[in-house]
């Protein structure tokens, strides 16, 4: 997924993480096989391309519960960026319609979903997982807090913008960077988006989480609030930095 | 820079892991073999040690050497009389002599220290060898390329225990640093820098004016080669200690830009060596501006090993990241806010890496101004592990092989220089050891 992974798990024996650690590696590859629209053999590649119309039951699930957030979000949560209704699929085959998938704005949530269960099944009670620091899951509390505690920081000035507490929660963040900006597209217009902007959200799903950032990144004030009456145990906090 | 005062080899080894295996670690500096295991087995025995050539140098081992319980300085020579009068009254039981050769013929001596003129380290190591002496000698080997092979098929030959000074080989940031490189820290190793800067004149001050060549040898070719041989030397090691070869081509251009005082050896050189598969050593070292001091870098794809600072660079640094942070917390038992969503931007500007220090806790920094020594650079634990050497009778592996190398290719250097051209590294001075 282009970005780097870490995963700190307290009170749990060397070899167990070392097995811990391994299948959680499996996972997330597994899903990089499918979803990575920049790799030509991926399961997506192959259909935006036109190679392949078959269609995975595993990627079948995730068009679903993308299905689901478009129509949550009102059409600002969009994997093709474009127009959504153009994809039809059902068992066994998709068709693109002519326009390319990018699960860009929901891989890290669905791997963080992935990894939430993995991690209670194993029945860990305190972790902290990072995913290139802008999905974040935190499992339990801190070894010594109440809580695990992240800090935000203003992309262009440095200054500390929050300090977040997280507790069996999950935080996405979203925004433009100096370095990096444009990289969200409205769907309605096909327009980067280069608001100074940077999105929060703390919700117990990290789906949630994860597309709720990208959508309020995009989302007019109308919009916003539409958004937190369907999403109404996330927390957002949107900063014009 | 706060330090740690530690002079015990024993301390050495264990900061090391090595009093409990070590196996990196000897694979890295396969030397500290000779004094990892038998270490402690003639702890009560005493190695009798003669200090020959009482100088500033000589008088630092002798300060280093009373730290050392397995040794003890039974004879001391010089022939310039207020030197050996000063170790003398550092050691008074010692035994005096002005000759060195009259000093070999003391079968009470287990072993040497040889702290002279680089012209006359050849000669006394040969004789010394041949008077069944074991030996510890400055760097570097030998005034000339013939010598250096001289010693080096004597040592072969013979049984007799031989350290070179190459203190960097027994400094633990050093050792840890090159093992980190080897285990791939700083990816692929793609080139080397190293410097040494400093603004004196490299002169002592001569009571009269026929000792000047005596007392300042360091500028006349008759008994130094310069730069090359008296600083660079370590450093060279060090390059090769990373790279694990040998270069095979040196260029070079060396002057005497500022101290045109009647010297005959550059007081500036610029020598770039290249290994076979185009990797490069610069190499540069002036001493009339001190701002860049002394630096051992080892370039990585992944990152820079800065081991005279005992710290390394990555070109992407995730070190500092939350996670980093997190695991410090935890370790200190403490509680605070980390970082999310930090930019990912990657240092452009050597002020904008981060250092990362190869130990943990505080480490001695050579600066590289003093023309003596330097407080724990690893002359102290070279010097204990030649004691223990002079009781075991264990050769340190590589030692000589690494000094000789390192001497031969100063030379070579200096011959570059001196004739302007591209020197390839001569078929009669390669021996087994070297890898290409």
């Amino acid at each position: 997924m282009g970005t780097r992974f870490d995963l700190l798990v307290c009170a749990v024996g060397a070899r167990a993480a070392q097995v811990l650690w391994s299948n959680i590696c499996n996972t997330l590859e597994q899903m990089d096989r499918m979803l990575d629209r920049f790799n030509p053999v991926s399961e997506v590649a192959r259909l935006n391309t036109g190679r392949i119309r078959s269609l995975s039951a595993e990627l079948q699930e995730v068009l679903d519960i993308c299905a689901g957030y478009w129509l949550r979000t009102g059409g600002l949560f969009d994997i093709t960026r474009k127009d959504f209704t153009r994809l039809h699929w059902q068992v066994g085959t998709l068709d693109t319609g002519g326009v390319d998938m990018d699960f860009g704005g929901i891989a890290k949530g669905l791997a963080l979903r992935q990894i939430q269960d993995m991690l209670e099944r194993w029945g860990i009670t305190s972790a902290f997982v990072d995913f290139g620091g802008s999905s974040i899951l935190a499992v339990g509390r801190h070894p010594y807090g109440p809580c695990w505690k992240v800090s935000l920081q203003n992309p262009y000035t440095g200054e500390n913008l929050a300090e977040v507490p997280l507790l069996d929660c999950s935080l996405s963040t979203s925004g433009n960077r100096p370095e990096y900006s444009g990289h969200i597209i409205r769907p309605a217009d096909g327009q980067p988006c280069e608001e100074r902007r940077l999105v929060t959200v703390t919700a117990p799903d990290p789906l949630d989480a994860e597309v709720l950032s990208t959508a309020l990144m995009l989302a007019t004030p109308r919009q916003r609030t539409a958004l937190k009456e369907q999403f109404p145990r996330a927390e957002t906090q949107i900063y014009d930095v | 820079m706060s330090k740690e005062v530690d002079l015990g080899l024993r301390r050495f080894l264990k900061n090391l892991g090595l009093m409990t295996g070590g196996a990196a670690i000897l694979t890295t500096a396969p030397w500290l073999q000779s004094c990892s295991r038998t270490a402690e087995e003639k702890e009560k025995e005493t190695a009798r040690l003669a200090l020959i050539g009482c100088g500033s140098r000589g008088q630092y081992h002798l300060v280093m050497l009373r730290g050392i319980s397995c040794a003890r300085v039974v004879a001391l020579c010089d022939d310039w009389q207020p030197n050996l009068d000063a170790a003398h009254a550092m050691v008074p039981t010692a035994r005096t002599y002005t000759d060195y050769r009259k000093l070999l013929e003391d079968p009470d001596i287990d072993g040497v220290i040889i702290a002279t003129p680089l012209g006359l380290h050849a000669r006394m190591t040969l004789d010394a060898m041949a008077a069944g002496k074991h030996v510890f000698c400055e760097k570097a080997m030998a005034l000339t390329l013939e010598e250096c092979k001289q010693v080096y098929e004597a040592y072969r030959r013979g049984d007799r225990v031989l350290f070179y000074c190459m203190q960097r080989m027994y400094d633990e940031k050093y050792i840890q640093g090159i093992r980190l490189i080897r285990e791939g820290l700083i990816g692929d190793v793609v080139g080397m820098r190293c410097h040494w800067f400093r603004n004196a004149d490299w002169r002592r001050e001569v009571p009269s004016p026929e000792l000047e060549r005596r007392i300042n040898w360091r500028l006349y070719k008759e008994f130094s080669a310069g730069l090359m041989t008296e600083l660079a030397c370590h450093q060279l090691e060090v390059c090769n200690w990373a790279a694990d070869r040998i270069p095979t081509e040196i260029i070079g251009l060396g002057d005497i830009v500022y101290w045109k005082d009647g010297r005959e050896v550059y007081d500036s050189v610029n020598v770039t060596y290249r290994y076979a598969d185009g990797r490069k050593i610069c190499y540069e070292s002036l001493i009339s501006n001190k701002f860049n001091g002394m630096e051992d870098q080892i370039l990585g794809k992944d990152g820079t090993m800065d081991l005279t600072r005992g710290v390394f660079y990555l070109e992407e640094d995730h070190l500092n990241s939350g996670m980093k942070q997190l695991l410090e917390q935890i370790k200190t038992k403490t509680f605070a806010a980390i970082p999310a969503a930090g930019p990912s931007w990657r240092p452009e500007l050597r002020s904008a890496y981060t250092p990362h220090p190869i130990l943990e806790g505080a480490v001695s920094v050579n600066a590289g101004q003093s023309m003596v020594a330097a407080d724990n650079d690893g002359s102290d634990i070279i010097l204990e592990a030649f004691c223990r050497s002079c009781l075991n009778g264990q050769r340190a592996e590589n030692v000589v092989e690494e000094a000789y190398s390192a001497t031969v290719l100063c030379l070579l250097g200096n011959l570059a220089m001196e004739e302007q051209r591209l020197i390839t590294f001569p078929e009669e001075y390669k021996i087994p050891y070297m890898k290409f």
